[in-house]
């Protein structure tokens, strides 16, 4: 897997992504687009703060997999924040030594969901 | 916490299910192609909101790796546009909510204490006069009355900011912590003179009180781990849709006009990489690069596809806010199981002449204890009531020969139950107020006065009395015709205007006719 720009990542025919999405404090009010168009989640695994899920990539030069993840927040009255922070790390479960890659999207208290799509092409 | 959130979320699903929410972002600086055509001064106004918040988000979202991304992404711009549109609305919705308040007060019980007002001579010891100041404490004035409340969390914040956010953190998951931080503690201090029926006091500044209060039960923090599966279930459903309907609305943008998606794509991407090329933008540049990159927007694509495109989005987005809206109320309205303890003080109470009892004057009266169990919890029979009970008992802190008291003054128990009652033939929702009270005074207050129903009660004996309220709303009118129905052993304490045996009925349609 390799990062491109905006957004987008150059990824081997059948290659394991990971996504890892986690919040700063909780409640984890994230959503992905689901199937994820070209692919399918595999290994969803949920906690009070993260998310962690994968998904392969199709076999041949050209195709893509795109999905967009929407983060809200919850913030309570009286927190000493004004922002739920999230974290997103994709990285390669078929090439582990490709570095993985952090993204970040940041919810102020009141202006929820913010969305963003993230593509994945096949070379 | 909820609060303006929910209303928000709630007016955001009704207006857009109303279409009401096409609002449309402010023109370009000039050059980036905007839309002719003149704006009302609500769009105008609604533009420069926008704006201002895409700023908020670009300011937040600079610290994170790749944050800056969402900006050269469609859904961003369209859901602060929606976001803008609900806010408009919410403040219409607030307008008319204190415009209801209003005619409710009109018929609150008489015998409240004066307002508080913030330029009050009250005042408290210096210790806790900084406490006020640095936020440690909290301040509020009642009548003669002014009280500081304490809270663990507080005072930690006060003293050290890092340490609070640790120890905020720590309160879902560690029992000690959550449980100090139910815990508040208030004293009351008398700032002037008073008086009652069975009471005279008393000296400037004097302790009148100590309170403290524990919560044994309180689940309304939306970090409890009791709400972890229904926010799990948010996530996997309806936000889970709003992704689903993002990753559609561009693709479908991107089919369709190719050629404007790519040019305002391209033409983002370059005004954030101006942005990112000045280290530290200042608000202005923000402001200039996102009121360009959002008039754009608007000009090649939200003004040709609106809603049409966006159908599905908005129903998830229109979902999303109202199961959000709906999981915040069933948490800001759980159940609560709290104990109260509070002293009062009474030595610089001279107690008054007494019928029934004799005793030598200028003798003071003891001091008070009350022990009181708070139980209250909402969303009750599916429809929202609400339930609050109150278990409580007083008794005079010190035995006193002279007066010949028995340890315990009163006990009580009291209840209400608020059924909520939805609009009848388009006027506002309603509230149907059910409450009762049982109360055993054993003894004479001999101080602070003993109230039911808002008069001092001296004579000692059973005292029980239920009360049904409703502020019947008429039409879409504004106007509400208060009704009510009390019935007590002891008929003083019937307030109504029509009174017969032991109950009382009071409907007062004055306010219909006054306003035709």
């Amino acid at each position: 897997m390799k990062a491109l720009l905006h957004n987008t990542f150059q990824v081997a025919p059948g290659e394991v992504i990971r996504v890892i999405t986690t919040i700063d404090n909780p409640p984890f009010l994230a959503g992905f687009t689901t199937p994820p168009h070209g692919s399918a989640w595999a290994n969803v695994k949920q906690t009070k703060t993260s998310d962690t899920r994968e998904f392969t990539s199709p076999g041949a030069s050209g195709q893509q997999v795109i999905f967009s993840i929407s983060c809200a927040e919850a913030i309570p009255a009286g927190a000493p924040y004004s922002t739920a922070v999230y974290t997103i790390v994709f990285s390669s479960g078929t090439n582990p030594q490709d570095p993985p890659v952090n993204s970040g999207i940041v919810v102020p208290q009141g202006l929820g969901p913010i969305s963003q799509t993230y593509t994945f092409i096949v070379q | 916490m909820y609060n303006s959130r929910t209303l928000v979320l709630l007016f955001w699903a009704a207006m857009i299910s109303s279409g009401m929410a096409q609002v449309k972002p402010a023109p370009a600086a000039s050059g980036s192609g905007a839309p002719s055509g003149s704006r009302s001064p609500s769009d105008q106004a609604n533009n420069t909101t926008i704006v201002k918040n895409l700023v908020t988000l670009y300011k937040a979202n600079a610290s994170v790796p790749n944050g800056l991304e969402i900006f050269q992404d469609p859904a961003t711009y369209v859901e602060q546009i929606w976001s803008v549109a609900i806010s408009t609305a919410n403040n219409a919705s607030v307008a008319n909510a204190v415009e209801n308040r209003t005619d409710q007060q009109t018929t609150a019980p008489a015998g409240a204490s004066n307002s508080s007002s913030t330029t009050s001579k009250g005042s408290v010891p210096s210790l806790l006069s900084f406490a006020v100041e640095s936020g440690a404490l909290t301040q509020s004035v009642n009548g003669t009355t002014t009280t500081v409340q304490a809270n663990v969390p507080n005072v930690i914040k006060a003293i050290n900011g890092t340490n609070f956010m640790s120890f905020y953190r720590s309160e879902p998951t560690n029992l000690v912590a959550r449980t100090l931080s139910t815990i508040s503690i208030s004293t009351s201090f008398n700032t002037g003179s008073s008086s009652s029926s069975t009471s005279t006091s008393s000296s400037p500044s004097t302790f009148s009180s100590a309170t403290a209060h524990i919560d044994l039960r309180n689940d309304r923090d939306p970090r409890n781990p009791k709400w972890f599966n229904e926010w799990k279930g948010l996530a996997n459903n309806q936000v889970q849709a709003v992704a689903s309907s993002v990753t559609n609305y561009e693709e479908t943008l991107q089919r369709d006009m190719p050629a404007q998606y790519a040019q305002w794509k391209s033409d983002a991407q370059s005004e954030l990489a101006k942005l990112a090329a000045t280290k530290s933008p200042s608000d202005d540049e923000i402001t200039t690069a996102m009121t360009a990159i959002l008039g754009e927007f608007d000009s090649l694509i939200y003004s040709k596809t609106g809603q049409s495109y966006a159908g599905n989005y908005n129903k998830a987005l229109q979902d999303y806010a109202a199961a959000d809206s709906a999981l915040l109320n069933k948490i800001s309205t759980s159940f609560v199981f709290s104990f109260e303890y509070t002293l009062t003080n009474q030595g610089s109470v001279s107690l008054p002449k007494s019928t029934t009892q004799t005793y030598s004057i200028g003798t003071t009266a003891p001091d008070l204890s009350n022990f009181n169990l708070i139980f209250a919890g909402g969303n009750l029979f599916g429809i929202g009531a609400t339930l609050t009970a109150n278990a409580s008992t007083t008794l005079f802190t010190a035995p006193s020969t002279q007066l010949h008291l028995a340890p315990v003054r009163d006990y009580k128990i009291s209840g209400e139950l608020d059924l909520p009652v939805p609009p009848i033939a388009g006027s506002k929702k309603s509230t149907v107020e059910i409450s009762g009270l049982f109360q055993d005074l054993i003894q004479e207050p001999l101080g602070q006065a003993v109230t039911v129903n808002g008069v001092s009660v001296s004579t000692r004996g059973n005292i029980w009395l239920g009360q049904g309220k409703w502020n019947i709303p008429i039409g879409t009118t504004g106007v509400s015709i208060p009704f009510s129905v009390t019935g007590s052993n002891r008929t003083d304490l019937i307030k109504e205007t029509d009174v017969r045996g032991t109950f009382g009925v009071s409907y007062n349609l004055d306010s219909l006719f006054a306003k035709q």
